[in-house]
C-alpha cells in the first residue's frame, strides 16, 4: 500500500517536472538571469514565490531553468550510454571469444574507477561545459550497461530460439536485434531509469565542485554551489534546488523500483 | 550410395585450447542421398548431435572443425564463409531442435518466425509471406491457422510448437532438414504424429532428412537407413531392416538389447552395457569400445577399425567382423 502511494507521488511529481521542463519560459514569472539588487536575499512573497538569491535573482525561475538543463544532461547522458553499452555488451556476449574478452576486460578497467572519478577526469580532459559534461557522464555510465546487458545476453545466448534463428539464415546482426535484445529489454529498461536519477546526481555534483554548466547560466548543481557560498544571507536557493535534486532522484529510484517488480519475470508483484 | 547430397568424410571436431584439445568428433563419415532419412543413433556422448550442429556450422563457440570435409551439393561448407551460410541456412539446409519449448522466440508471434526465412530467402512482401506462413501452417496440420498465427508461443501446446518449428524449417523447401531428437520432449502420441508429418513432408518436398535420436522406435518408425556412433565415430552403417536383423557391431547389438519390447517377460531384467561412455578427454585408444565389448580381441586396444563392408550396403567398424583381421593380427 505504502509502495503505491510513492509510486503514485513519483509519477505525479515526474510528471509535472516534465511539463515545467517542457514550458518552462511560459511559467517562469522573472527572467532566471536578470539581477535585482533592491532585492537581495529575499524571503518568500507574492513576486519571489520562493525567494531571491544574492543578486537578487528569482530562486524559482532559476530552479526552473536549471531544470532543463539537469534533465536534459540526465536523460541524455544514459540514454547514450545505454545505446553505446547495450551495442557493445550484446556483441561481446554473442560473438564471444575474443571480442568479449577485449570488451571485458576494458569493462573492468572502467569499473575500478569510481564513475564520479571518471566523470572528473573526462571533463579535465576535455574541460568544463555541457557537452564535455553529458559526455562526461555517459562514459562514467557505459561500463555498468556493458556489464547487464553482457550478462543477459550471455544467458539468452543460450536459448534454443537464437540457434533456430541462426539456423534459419539470420544474419548475426538481425539475431541481436530481433531475438537477444526483446528478450532482455526488462532489465534494461529498468536499469536506464535508476541511472536517469543517478545522472541528475552526477550533474549536479559535477556542477557543484565547477566542472559542470558555468554561471550565470543556471543548473541544480551551480544554484547549490553558489547558495551554500551565500548561505548565511539566504539559505533558500541551496534549500530549494536540493530538494529539486533529492525529489528527482528519488522518483526516479521508485520509478525504476516499480518497473523492475512488473517487469522481471522472477519477482512475483504483491 | 549414389547420389549423395550431403557427404561428411572424416570430420573432426575439437573444444578447447588450439594447445590441448580435447577431440570429440574423431573422424566421423556419413553421407545422406536425395529424398532419403539417415538416422543417426547413439548415447549421449557418442557425438550425434555434435555431427549435426558440425553440418550446419552450428558449432558453439568452444569448439572448431580441426579437420575434414563437409560437402553440400558439391560445395565445401567446412570452409564457407559466413555470407554463405546464411544464404543456404534455412533455405537449403534447415534444421529443427530437442525443445520446442525454448527453439521459438517467446516474445515474438509465430508467424513473424515463420515469416522471417521466407522474407530472407525468397525476398517475399511482408504480406506475401505472411500468406505463405498461413500455408505452411495449415499444411503442417495446425488447425485454425488464420487466427494461430497471430499466437505467441506460450499460447501453443509442445506439439503444435514442434510443428511450428517443423513450418518454419520447411517454408522455403530446403533439400535437406536436420532434425535433432525431435520427439524426444514430447509424449507419446504426439511423438506419432510428429514423425508422421515429417514422412508426409519427405515424400512432398522429396526432402533428405538426418534425424538423430537414441530411441530404435522412432528410427524403425522412419529412417531408410541407419548409422550408429560411438566415440566420435560413425561404428556401423546399415539399412533399417539389415540393423535390426542382421545386426553387426557389439555396440549396436547391446543398444538393441538394451531396448524393451512388448514381448518382454514382465519380470525380465533388462540387458545393460557395461560401464558408461568414456569421457571425450579419455578416449580409450584403439577401438573406443573395447573396453566394455564382450568381443574384445587383442588388437582392439591398439589400432582403430576402419567401416569394412560385411553385407551389401552394411558396413561395421569392428575387429571382431573384419575380413582383413588375419593380417592385422
Amino acid at each position: 500500500m505504502l509502495d503505491r502511494i510513492f509510486i503514485t507521488f513519483a509519477i505525479i511529481f515526474l510528471s509535472m517536472l516534465a511539463i515545467l521542463v517542457v514550458f518552462g519560459d511560459f511559467i517562469q514569472p522573472h527572467d532566471p538571469l536578470l539581477q535585482n539588487f533592491r532585492a537581495r536575499d529575499q524571503g518568500p512573497s507574492a513576486t519571489y514565490w520562493l525567494g531571491t538569491d544574492d543578486f537578487g535573482r528569482d530562486v524559482f525561475s532559476r530552479i526552473l531553468e536549471g531544470s532543463r538543463l539537469s534533465m536534459t544532461i540526465g536523460l541524455v547522458a544514459p540514454l547514450i550510454a545505454a545505446i553505446v553499452g547495450i551495442t557493445m555488451g550484446t556483441t561481446a556476449a554473442y560473438f564471444g571469444g575474443w571480442t568479449e574478452r577485449i570488451v571485458s576486460r576494458v569493462t573492468d578497467m572502467m569499473m575500478s574507477f569510481d564513475p564520479l572519478l571518471l566523470g572528473v577526469l573526462v571533463v579535465a580532459l576535455l574541460g568544463p561545459g555541457i557537452v564535455n559534461l553529458s559526455i562526461a557522464i555517459s562514459f562514467a555510465l557505459i561500463p555498468s550497461f556493458i556489464r547487464l546487458s553482457r550478462a543477459s545476453a550471455l544467458s539468452v545466448r543460450q536459448e534454443g530460439y537464437v540457434d533456430a534463428a541462426i539456423a534459419m539464415g539470420r544474419p548475426s546482426y538481425s539475431t541481436i536485434l530481433r531475438h537477444v535484445l526483446p528478450n532482455i529489454a526488462g532489465p534494461l529498461v529498468v536499469m536506464t531509469t535508476i541511472w536517469i536519477g543517478s545522472a541528475i546526481r552526477m550533474e549536479a555534483t559535477l556542477s557543484f565542485i565547477g566542472l559542470g554548466a558555468q554561471p550565470p547560466a543556471p543548473s541544480w548543481g551551480n544554484i547549490v554551489r553558489y547558495g551554500v557560498q551565500n548561505i548565511f544571507g539566504s539559505p533558500l536557493p541551496a534549500l530549494f534546488a536540493g530538494l529539486a535534486i533529492t525529489l528527482t532522484v528519488l522518483s526516479f529510484n521508485i520509478l525504476g523500483d516499480a518497473l523492475r517488480d512488473r517487469l522481471d519475470p522472477d519477482r512475483t508483484v504483491r | 550410395m549414389n547420389n549423395p547430397i550431403l557427404t561428411i568424410h572424416d570430420l573432426k571436431v575439437a573444444f578447447g585450447p588450439q594447445t590441448a584439445p580435447v577431440d570429440a568428433l574423431r573422424g566421423v563419415n556419413l553421407s545422406v542421398n536425395r529424398g532419403e532419412c539417415l538416422g543417426l543413433v547413439g548415447e549421449s556422448g557418442s557425438g550425434k548431435s555434435l555431427s549435426a550442429l558440425a553440418a550446419m556450422r552450428l558449432l558453439p563457440s568452444a569448439a572448431r572443425i580441426t579437420g575434414g570435409s563437409i560437402t553440400f551439393e558439391g560445395r565445401e561448407m567446412a570452409t564457407m564463409p559466413r555470407k554463405e551460410l546464411e544464404g543456404l541456412r534455412g533455405n537449403e539446409i534447415s534444421m529443427i531442435f530437442q525443445e520446442p519449448m525454448t527453439a521459438l522466440n517467446p516474445v515474438m508471434r509465430v508467424g513473424d518466425q515463420i515469416a522471417a526465412p521466407l522474407r530472407k530467402h525468397l525476398g517475399l512482401s511482408k504480406k506475401a509471406a505472411r500468406a505463405r506462413a498461413i500455408e505452411q501452417l495449415d499444411s503442417v496440420g495446425i488447425p485454425d491457422p488464420h487466427r494461430r498465427i497471430d499466437n505467441f508461443p506460450h499460447e501453443m501446446s509442445g506439439g503444435m510448437r514442434q510443428r511450428v518449428m517443423i513450418a518454419m524449417a520447411l517454408a522455403c523447401e530446403p533439400k535437406l532438414l536436420i532434425a535433432d531428437e525431435p520427439t524426444t520432449a514430447l509424449d507419446v502420441t504426439i511423438q506419432a504424429q510428429i514423425l508422421d508429418l515429417l514422412r508426409a513432408k519427405q515424400k512432398e518436398l522429396d526432402l533428405a532428412i538426418i534425424i538423430i535420436t537414441h530411441d530404435f522406435g522412432v528410427v524403425a518408425e522412419i529412417a531408410d537407413r541407419v548409422n550408429v556412433m560411438y566415440g566420435g565415430r560413425v561404428v556401423e552403417e546399415a539399412g533399417v531392416g539389415a540393423l535390426f536383423d542382421n545386426t553387426q557391431h557389439p555396440y549396436s547389438i547391446g543398444l538393441l538389447n538394451a531396448t524393451p519390447t512388448i514381448e518382454m517377460e514382465q519380470q525380465h531384467r533388462l540387458p545393460a552395457i557395461g560401464g558408461a561412455v568414456p569421457h571425450i578427454s579419455d578416449m580409450p585408444a584403439g577401438c573406443s569400445f573395447h573396453p566394455r565389448c564382450p568381443e574384445r580381441r587383442p588388437e582392439c586396444d591398439r589400432l582403430v577399425p576402419q567401416l569394412e563392408t560385411v553385407a551389401p550396403h552394411q558396413r561395421v567398424a569392428c575387429w571382431a567382423r573384419s575380413t582383413a583381421d588375419e593380417q592385422a593380427a
